[in-house]
């Protein structure tokens, strides 16, 4: 409690002190007899000493003294507050990032007890979290390992309005899935078990922003009509405010039970065994770690497998598929593309920030040095009177607090608009990505550590010198001194700069790396059209013939070049893998595709051998394939892939397959830097009751804008029913590179920044310096020397701090590639992080920068009339 | 004749036993209460009173509440409180304790 009444004081303070001088007041006055009191002023420090409230009153001294001060000199003022407001946001911002992608747990009840199940083929290189729906209910129903399971699955719906057609993001969820999160509804009711039945009902909750922004938070949202993909569903719920589910960066605005899958696909994916779209998870027993539920799992597993195999599949397939392990992971970060795709970059970028903000730090560590300096005469003074040497200290710190919480501030506001750049930089067309950036413990206290450290940086070193002189020194008018350090700092600037110049310089050459990729395809100028599936109960058939009629019909539309159909649009992320067998070797995940004529010329890819499919490969004719070169060499080694049989395991076209022919390599999914996998191509023709969905690749030199509406007119004529949605495959192949392009951009920034700030920190040194040694120049001059010889003599003591900092900068970037070789080797492509021609030119580069912000202040000392300084003293 | 000096340490003691008699009493009148009941042979320095009553306080010992003289002055009256009663019995206990001891030694042939 004493400490409680002592804060509950110093909140009070100057009205606590009015009372005592009352109290007091009264006192001498009954006593009648004022000389008998004793020194009223210390009676009142020491009755105010028992609160402990004297650094309070130190401290608004020091406050007040300090700002005085940086007033007096605005320019240097204005300068350190931006370079600290750059430093501190840039580390801030960076830092809400990273914990808003990698380190906040979920929004859910007890987020450390959920737990994500992996499996992993023996034939698979990584575990993966995907199941089908059969293997669900089998874990649903005989699970003893969680004390509840759930499944999802991620996926978009369009949506019908009165307005325009819409996308929404939305996810499957099993019955289990809010009961297990511990999720509580807004309004209305969420979904359970007993909804998530055969007999499906179309029922949806809706998230609250979607309830804001659709419903105007009206109540009559609850039992309203949501046309999602063409179906009804009606609006049982609304989910709290902030719930995202499990997949961080998202916003799913509609959630549906699992079972209405077969509402909105005519192929439903229910009892599909080979269709793996769910990600299974489960809440931990109370007490229970992840490795004995998952001995639990390990244990039955198998069982399930057996329960669900795919009925046609024999031999090594079926081998595979029963051999599948079962691993967990922890949920309690939720799931996130964005953490694995932007963990390392973000991290890299955070330590480049921090060597910006270093760099800002030792600027201001070289001013308040140079300020302590000028105020020798002063602190020497004080010291001799009796100021205790602790005290100064604080009341340089207190200059340096002030400035570094003022950085601060101005950073934690650049912070907010960088965060919600970013946010806007990483959110496409198709997927806006949603982060949860607000203020939280992690993102304060870090900003609070990093605002004091800074004003540590900054200012201990320069205290500590100014107030460890002896008096002896500070009485005669020191000129010297504070000038070593103030070189050492310029060095340390120096080789810092190089660094992060080393550093922006890799990271640009590897992103130019990147996108000048040969890609085996052409995605520029390419219009996507994605078309929704077809209402139940469209026969094969007619969808096929559905689809043949818009391919004939966007060909015409004018200023199209040309135009194809496939199921899979290169690079977009979505992959359809199966075993392939040769006659001798196999293939055991071979990508696939189903594509149209005129597929290859369309995105370019260049044929290599035999012929493109054609009209005759329909339905009823020779089965037929493409593989691409990597594929061809795999089975068919001798090289004669052309007219060979391939055969394919599962029930999509268990058939002897032609090689028709031999197309180039080209990236599939989105994997840029790895060499293109092998892929086999199939007519969509020959496919067509394997796929519901489609999308059509349309090449046109026309402004996008203007195909765009090209398309919608055929559309609107040839199908006026369909539902679809228009892209551009260029616009994905961004998005994949977009963390490399982060990288290099914010690299670039920061090493820039950094160059600019080392500047202002050379020629402040400079000019320091000069300044100090006027009268020996001055003295020089007057003796005969040239200004041309001062001038060198000027430079020559910049020429050592820069030589000592370029050295220190090299050796800590060669270090620093070294310590990092297995993290810049996945971050860089194309380069190693030795790179001679990126080092020399970043060097070049500082060496340029520095030799221009140095010969000012050289010219000026030499150009000094020699009289004036001489004159001085 | 010139009163002594209150023994170090005793202050507060005295303080604490001359609220727990009943009335709430202000700074003055702790003063003076001490000095009359001491028979002017204790004198309060004015200098120590101020800045004990403000660690009391803190203590949470007493607790002061402003009022007004029957002259109409403003002025702060302090009265115990039960942690400040223990805190009596605490110091007075060892007071007891040490006298005794000191008692003993004097009187020991």
């Amino acid at each position: 409690m004493e400490w409680l009444r002592r804060a509950l004081a110093v909140a009070a303070w100057r009205k606590r002190r009015r009372d005592l001088d009352d109290e007091i007041a009264l006192h001498r006055e009954l006593l009648g007899n004022p000389a008998k009191f004793g020194n009223e002023l210390r009676l009142r420090e020491r009755s105010m000493d028992m609160w402990g409230w004297r650094w309070l009153e130190s401290f608004g001294q020091d406050l007040r003294h300090g700002l005085r001060l940086l007033a007096r000199t605005p320019v240097a003022t204005a300068l350190a507050l931006i370079s600290l407001t750059l430093g501190i946001g840039a580390n801030t911002a960076l830092f809400s990032l990273m914990n808003a992608v990698m380190l906040r747990p979920l929004p859910v009840a007890h987020p450390e007890e959920l737990a994500l199940v992996m499996m992993q083929s023996p034939v698979a290189r990584r575990a993966s979290p995907t199941f089908t729906n059969p293997l669900w209910e089998q874990v649903r129903d005989h699970q003893q390992a969680f004390a509840s399971a759930f499944a999802w699955s991620p996926t978009q719906f369009d949506l019908h309005t009165s307005g325009p057609e819409e996308r929404v993001e939305g996810v499957f969820a099993s019955g289990g899935y809010f009961s297990a999160l511990g999720v509580h509804p807004e309004r209305g009711r969420l979904f359970g078990p007993a909804d998530d039945q055969p007999a499906c009902p179309a029922i949806a909750e809706v998230s609250d922003g979607f309830w804001k922004v659709h419903f105007a938070e009206s109540p009559a949202a609850l039992g309203a009509t949501l046309t999602l993909d063409g179906h009804p569903f009606q609006v049982i719920g609304i989910t709290p405010p902030g719930f995202f589910g499990l997949d961080v960066g998202t916003a799913p605005d509609v959630i549906v039970p699992l079972c209405a899958d077969a509402i909105t696909n005519p192929r439903s994916m229910l009892k599909t065994r080979d269709a793996w779209w769910l990600r299974v998870g489960g809440r931990l027993k109370p007490g229970e770690g992840l490795a004995s539920a998952q001995a639990q799992l390990a244990a039955q597993i198998p069982g399930w497998l057996a329960a669900a195999v795919p009925l046609d599949w024999s031999g090594k397939d079926r081998q595979n598929f029963l051999g599948r392990r079962i691993s967990l992971q922890s949920l309690e970060l939720g799931m996130s593309r964005m953490a694995s795709a932007y963990g390392l970059p973000l991290e890299v970028l955070l330590g480049v920030a921090g060597l910006v903000l270093l760099v800002a730090c030792a600027n201001l560590a070289g001013l308040m040095l140079a300020r302590a300096v000028a105020r020798r005469d002063e602190i020497a003074t004080r010291l001799a009177l009796g100021a205790s040497r602790a005290r100064l200290v604080r009341q340089l710190l207190t200059e340096s607090l002030l400035l570094s919480v003022g950085g601060a501030a101005f950073g934690a506001g650049l912070a907010v608009w960088a965060c919600r750049a970013l946010e806007r930089f990483w959110s496409t067309a198709a997927t806006a990505v949603q982060l949860n950036l607000s203020l939280d413990r992690a993102v304060l206290g870090f900003t609070i550590a990093l605002t004091l450290a800074t004003a540590m940086l900054v200012g201990l070193v320069p205290a500590l010198r100014a107030t460890r002189l002896s008096l002896a020194q500070g009485a005669r008018t020191a000129t010297r001194g504070g000038s070593s350090a103030a070189r050492r700092l310029a060095a340390a600037q120096v080789a810092i700069s190089l660094v992060l110049l080393a550093g922006a310089g890799l990271f640009l050459r590897s992103f130019r790396n990147l996108t000048s990729l040969d890609l085996g395809l052409d995605p520029s100028h390419i219009q996507l059209l994605n078309l929704a599936p077809s209402p139940r109960g469209t026969s094969p058939a007619m969808m096929q013939a559905e689809r043949t009629r818009i391919l004939q019909a966007l060909r015409g539309v004018p200023g199209v070049d040309a135009a194809a159909e496939s199921f899979i649009v290169p690079l977009t992320g979505l992959q359809w893998d199966n075993t392939v067998h040769g006659a001798n070797a196999t293939i055991p995940d071979a990508y696939l595709n189903a594509v149209s004529p005129g597929f290859f010329a369309t995105l370019r890819t260049p044929l290599l051998q035999g012929r493109d499919f054609n009209e005759q490969d329909g339905p009823d004719s020779q089965p037929v394939a493409i593989l691409n070169a990597t594929a061809a060499r795999i089975l068919f080694p001798a090289g004669n892939a052309l007219g060979q049989t391939v055969q394919q395991p599962s029930d999509f076209m268990n058939r002897p397959t032609v090689v028709v022919g031999i197309a180039a390599d080209a990236k599939y999914d989105r994997s840029l830097r790895a060499p293109a996998p092998p892929e086999a191509y199939y007519p969509a023709a020959q496919l067509s009751n394997q796929f519901q969905t489609a999308a059509f690749e349309i090449r046109s030199t026309l402004p996008p804008d203007a195909v765009a509406q090209g398309v919608r007119a055929t559309m609107a004529r040839v199908d006026p029913g369909a539902s679809f949605s228009l892209g551009q495959l260029s616009s994905t192949v961004a998005t994949d590179v977009k963390p490399e392009r982060l990288l290099a951009l914010l690299s670039a920034l920061f090493g820039a920044l950094a160059l600019l700030l080392t500047a202002i920190g050379l020629y402040g040194v400079m000019s320091y310096s000069a300044a100090r040694r006027r009268r020996e120049y001055g003295v020089r001059v007057a003796l005969g020397a040239l200004p041309r010889a001062v001038q060198r003599l000027a430079l020559g003591e910049f020429a050592a701090v820069l030589g000592w900092g370029a050295a220190l900068g090299l050796i800590a970037t060669w270090l620093a590639g070294r310590a990092l070789q297995a993290e810049l080797g996945t971050l860089l492509f194309g380069l190693a992080p030795a790179d001679f021609a990126t080092l020399a030119a970043a060097t070049l580069l500082l060496v340029a920068i520095s030799l221009a912000a140095a010969w000012l202040p050289a010219r000026r000392a030499a150009r000094a009339d020699p009289m004036l300084a001489l004159r001085e003293e | 004749m010139r009163p002594d000096e209150i023994p170090p340490g005793s202050l507060v003691l005295l303080i604490l036993r001359v609220l727990e008699r009943g009335a709430p009493l202000h700074g003055f009148e702790i003063a003076s209460a001490i000095q009359r009941l001491s028979e002017d042979v204790l004198k309060v320095e004015e200098g120590s009173l101020y800045p004990a009553l403000q660690r009391m306080l803190l203590k949470g010992w007493i607790l002061g509440d402003w009022g007004a003289t029957a002259e109409g002055r403003r002025a702060r009256y302090y009265r115990l409180t039960a942690s400040g009663r223990k805190q009596l019995a605490r110091e007075r206990g060892q007071f007891d304790r040490v006298m005794g001891a000191v008692a003993r030694v004097l009187e020991a042939r």
